[in-house]
């Protein structure tokens, strides 16, 4: 076991703002969300949202692989390709053995949808073979794998909507218990799906101002009414920074601290008083060797949910005496449930390394009952040498990361 | 009417991305990278789209075969000759294998 930081150095990101990390970071920083109106969501009682329209996968990843694969392995291949090429690797020079995957994933797949339609329809000889293979949460690790030669520990993890970011907790595990060398680890989920939406939407969990989808998602606004849908991946280059200074790449940020707790409350809500949440802060707060006065960032989950902004305003307010300057990325590009909390750490590395806040949308009234210093409208620039990343998943299931400025 | 040699080259050009430049009629499988998995794709919607019959000992197909040889195999497998179509063709004595 070693102690030795970890340090990001490769960052690729698939968002409804941008088919990379670069157009992706501009998009955000204009503070304006990118939810729409979606034809494929017609005849749902919520029929906009967050789609990665510009992600071309055909054209990234040549049809003679992307026809086999659903959308959300499709994103994450992608996102993993532009990660090892950020972070200057070559899959042909490394040693195969000593590299892992971990994403974070759920069920939502196309595919099992066209298995379940043609089913439905009286025609199960028309199940495509590749349905499993293509559906299975899994195949997001199984195929970065088969693409980039990674032959050390390859997995999913799930934990609802912390899924992206329990994969950078296990990824640092892996490296500091000296198992692998290099590990890329994010998250990915393509949500958008009308039988996601569907299901969502039952559970009174989406916003439902189809009059206007770019000012649906308003996390911590006294008007908000729930969360948008939205897809994507973010895959991250992790690697001891000892094995990153030796190899002279330039090093992002560094994961100092990843904690993961669970509420044990009820199968969808956090605790009211963010308990839950507060301790994995804290955690990975004590796991960095700091204070929380030492904490100059939050990016919060801030999903837009009257619940989850209550409770996450809490856990804050309960572990830092003034909480730091504070964003919500799902106000512009949605909520990716299992990508979300690797896309959400990839921007906190961004706005670490840019050292500017990008701002939340949508956020015109501050709800009377949160006590939060949120940055809206415009960008704030500052000294930011550290970072929270909080991200909470049905389950009671929370992951919170901290990130260091390099 | 396609031909089941067209129907064998437009789905591997359009369901499963190979390089219409390299799908021809003399082309095998294996020069395609069609494996295991994309040949089954091949078959299912060749079945589902195409309702050509698909009987599971066609699962005799293998990478070694031309398209021709497989399309030829496929049209033996159909109850009866499609309208305007030569009769099969015994893929053994074209040159193809069953094995």
């Amino acid at each position: 076991m070693t102690t030795d930081a970890i340090a990001v150095t490769g960052i690729g990101l698939i968002t409804p703002a941008g088919p990379d990390a670069a157009t992706t970071w501009q998009r955000m920083l204009l503070g304006t969300s990118v939810a729409a109106s979606d034809p494929e969501l017609a005849g749902l009682r919520v029929t906009f949202s967050c789609r990665a329209r510009e992600f071309d996968a055909d054209a990234a990843l040549g049809r003679a692989l992307s026809w086999r694969l659903d959308r959300f392995v499709q994103m994450a291949v992608a996102a993993a390709r532009q990660a090892i090429t950020d972070a200057r690797l070559d899959p042909v020079a490394w040693d195969p053995a000593r590299v892992g995957v971990v994403v974070g994933a759920s069920a939502n797949s196309e595919g099992m949808g066209v298995a379940w339609n043609k089913l439905h329809s009286g025609r199960p000889q028309g199940i495509p073979p590749m349905t499993i293979p293509r559906a299975s949460p899994n195949m997001a690790a199984g195929e970065v794998s088969l693409d980039l030669n990674i032959q050390g520990p390859g997995m999913s993890v799930s934990t609802a909507c912390a899924s992206g970011a329990t994969a950078l907790a296990v990824a640092r595990d892996l490296l500091r218990a000296g198992t692998c060398d290099i590990v890329l680890a994010g998250g990915s989920d393509s949500a958008t799906l009308p039988i996601a939406a569907g299901c969502f939407d039952k559970l009174r969990a989406l916003s439902r101002r189809t009059s206007e989808p770019h000012a649906a998602s308003r996390p911590f606004d006294a008007d908000r009414d729930g969360f948008v849908l939205g897809e994507g991946a973010a895959m991250l280059v992790l690697e001891r920074a000892q094995h990153a200074r030796a190899r002279h790449t330039p090093i992002h940020a560094y994961l100092a601290g990843a904690a993961s707790t669970c509420d044990a409350y009820h199968p969808t809500a956090s605790r009211p008083d963010g308990s839950g949440s507060a301790r994995a802060i804290r955690l990975a707060v004590a796991q960095a060797g700091l204070a929380p006065e030492d904490i100059d960032h939050v990016n919060a989950h801030g999903t837009a949910t009257r619940l989850n902004d209550l409770s996450e305003a809490r856990a804050l307010g309960t572990v830092f005496r003034t909480p730091p300057p504070v964003t919500a990325p799902k106000s512009v590009l949605g909520h990716a449930i299992s990508g979300a909390g690797a896309i959400e750490a990839a921007l906190t590395v961004l706005t670490l390394s840019h050292q500017t806040i990008p701002p939340t949308a949508n956020l015109d009234r501050l709800d009377p009952d949160i006590d939060l210093d949120v940055v809206t409208k415009v960008p704030r620039q500052g000294r930011l040498r550290t970072a929270v990343s909080n991200s909470f998943g049905f389950g009671g299931q929370n992951t919170v990361l901290l990130f260091t400025a390099a | 009417m396609p031909s089941m040699l067209d129907l064998v080259m437009e789905t591997l050009t359009q369901h499963i991305g190979r390089d219409p430049e390299a799908v021809t009629p003399s082309t095998r499988l294996d020069q395609l990278d069609v494996d295991s998995l994309a040949l089954l794709e091949l078959l299912c919607t060749l079945e589902d789209e195409h309702n050509v019959r698909v009987p599971d000992e066609i699962g005799d197909i293998h990478g070694g075969l031309t398209l021709t040889e497989i399309a030829d195999l496929l049209e033996r497998a159909q109850p009866e000759a499609l309208p305007g179509q030569q009769a099969p063709v015994d893929p053994v004595t074209a040159g193809g294998s069953v094995t």
